[in-house]
C-alpha cells in the first residue's frame, strides 16, 4: 500500500484529453476520501478517469441542424416582439365578457320588473 | 440577459454560444444524433418560450439551459421507456457524423463496455460524467447546474468512479492496458 503521494503523473497517464482540472481533482478526491488508505485503488481510478476521457469526447452537431434551428428560433422569436400588446388584448376579452354579463343581468332584471309590473294590477284588484 | 427577453437577436447570440454544448449533453444522454437534434431543438424553443421566467440569481444562463435539457431528457426516457440494453453497435450504425465516440469505442470492446456501463448509471451520475468529461465543466459549474454544492459533486464523482470500477470487474484489465 502506498502513501498519500502515490498519485503521481507517472501513475495517471493522463493525456491532453483529460478535463482541465481532472488531475488535481482526482488526486484531491482520493486523498480526501480515502485518506491514503486502500491506495491500490488510486491508480485504478486514475486509469478509469483516463479511459473515461478517451470515451466521453465531444461530438459535433450537424452544421445544417445548427443553422436550421437558429433560423427556426429567429422566426419564432420575431412574433414575440409583436405580442407585447397581448396583455391589452386580454383586457379586451375580459371587458367583453363583463359587458356581456352585465347585459344579461340587465335583461333578466327588466324581464323580472315587467312581470312584476303586470302582476301588480291583478293583485290590486 | 434582460435584453435577450426583448431582443430576439440577443437570444440568437446566446443560442450560438450554447447550442453545441447542449447538443453534446443531450447526445450522450440519448445515444443517437436523431434524438439529440430533436431534444436540442425542444430545449431552445422551451427556453425561448420561458425566457421571461429566467431570473439571474447567481446561477449562469447555461445552468438554466442544462436544467431544461435535463428535464427534456428525463421526459424523453419516460416516454420512450428507453431500453438501456440497446447495443451500442446498433446505435453506432445510425450515426453519421465524424469524430464519433461510439465508433471509436467499436475498436475496443472494453471501451464499449465502459460506455455501456456509463449508460446504465443512474441519470444524475450520467449527467455528472457528461458534464465533467464531455463539457469539461468544473465542479463548481456542475454544482450550479445540478443544484448541489461543490463538495457534494466531488463526493458523487468519487462514488461514481468507485461504482464504475466495481461494475467493470474483470473487463478492467482490457481498459487499463
Amino acid at each position: 500500500m502506498s502513501g498519500r503521494g502515490s498519485v503521481t503523473r507517472k501513475d495517471t497517464h493522463l493525456g491532453p484529453t483529460a478535463p482541465h482540472d481532472e488531475r488535481s481533482d482526482i488526486a484531491d478526491l482520493l486523498l480526501e476520501v480515502m485518506g491514503g488508505q486502500d491506495a491500490g485503488h488510486e491508480a485504478d481510478l486514475v486509469q478509469l478517469v483516463e479511459a473515461l476521457s478517451a470515451v466521453l469526447r465531444p461530438v459535433s452537431a450537424s452544421p445544417m441542424f445548427v443553422r436550421g434551428l437558429g433560423q427556426g428560433l429567429a422566426a419564432a422569436a420575431a412574433p414575440a416582439e409583436i405580442t407585447i400588446g397581448r396583455p391589452s388584448r386580454r383586457w379586451l376579452w375580459l371587458g367583453a365578457v363583463l359587458s356581456g354579463s352585465l347585459v344579461s343581468a340587465t335583461g333578466v332584471l327588466i324581464v323580472w320588473l315587467r312581470r312584476r309590473h303586470r302582476r301588480s294590477p291583478l293583485l290590486a284588484s | 440577459m434582460a435584453r435577450a427577453k426583448s431582443d430576439p437577436q440577443v437570444f440568437g447570440q446566446l443560442y450560438e454560444l450554447h447550442v453545441r454544448r447542449i447538443y453534446n449533453y443531450v447526445y450522450y444522454r440519448t445515444g443517437n444524433h436523431h434524438d439529440a437534434e430533436d431534444l436540442t431543438a425542444r430545449v431552445f424553443f422551451r427556453a425561448l418560450e420561458h425566457l421571461g421566467r429566467y431570473q439571474e440569481r447567481g446561477a449562469p444562463f447555461s445552468a438554466w439551459l442544462y436544467r431544461i435539457a435535463h428535464n427534456a431528457v428525463a421526459n424523453w426516457h419516460r416516454d420512450k421507456r428507453w431500453n438501456q440494453t440497446v447495443a451500442l453497435e446498433d446505435l453506432a450504425g445510425q450515426l453519421e457524423h465524424g469524430d464519433d465516440p461510439f465508433r471509436l469505442a467499436e475498436r475496443s470492446e472494453a471501451q464499449a463496455q465502459l460506455l455501456r456501463l456509463v449508460r446504465h448509471l443512474p441519470p444524475e451520475r450520467q449527467q455528472l460524467l457528461v458534464l465533467k468529461f464531455v463539457e469539461r465543466c468544473s465542479n463548481q459549474e456542475i454544482g450550479e447546474i445540478m443544484g448541489r454544492t461543490e463538495g457534494a459533486i466531488k463526493s458523487l464523482y468519487h462514488r461514481t468512479l468507485i461504482a464504475l470500477r466495481k461494475d467493470l470487474g474483470d473487463e478492467w484489465e482490457g481498459i487499463s492496458d
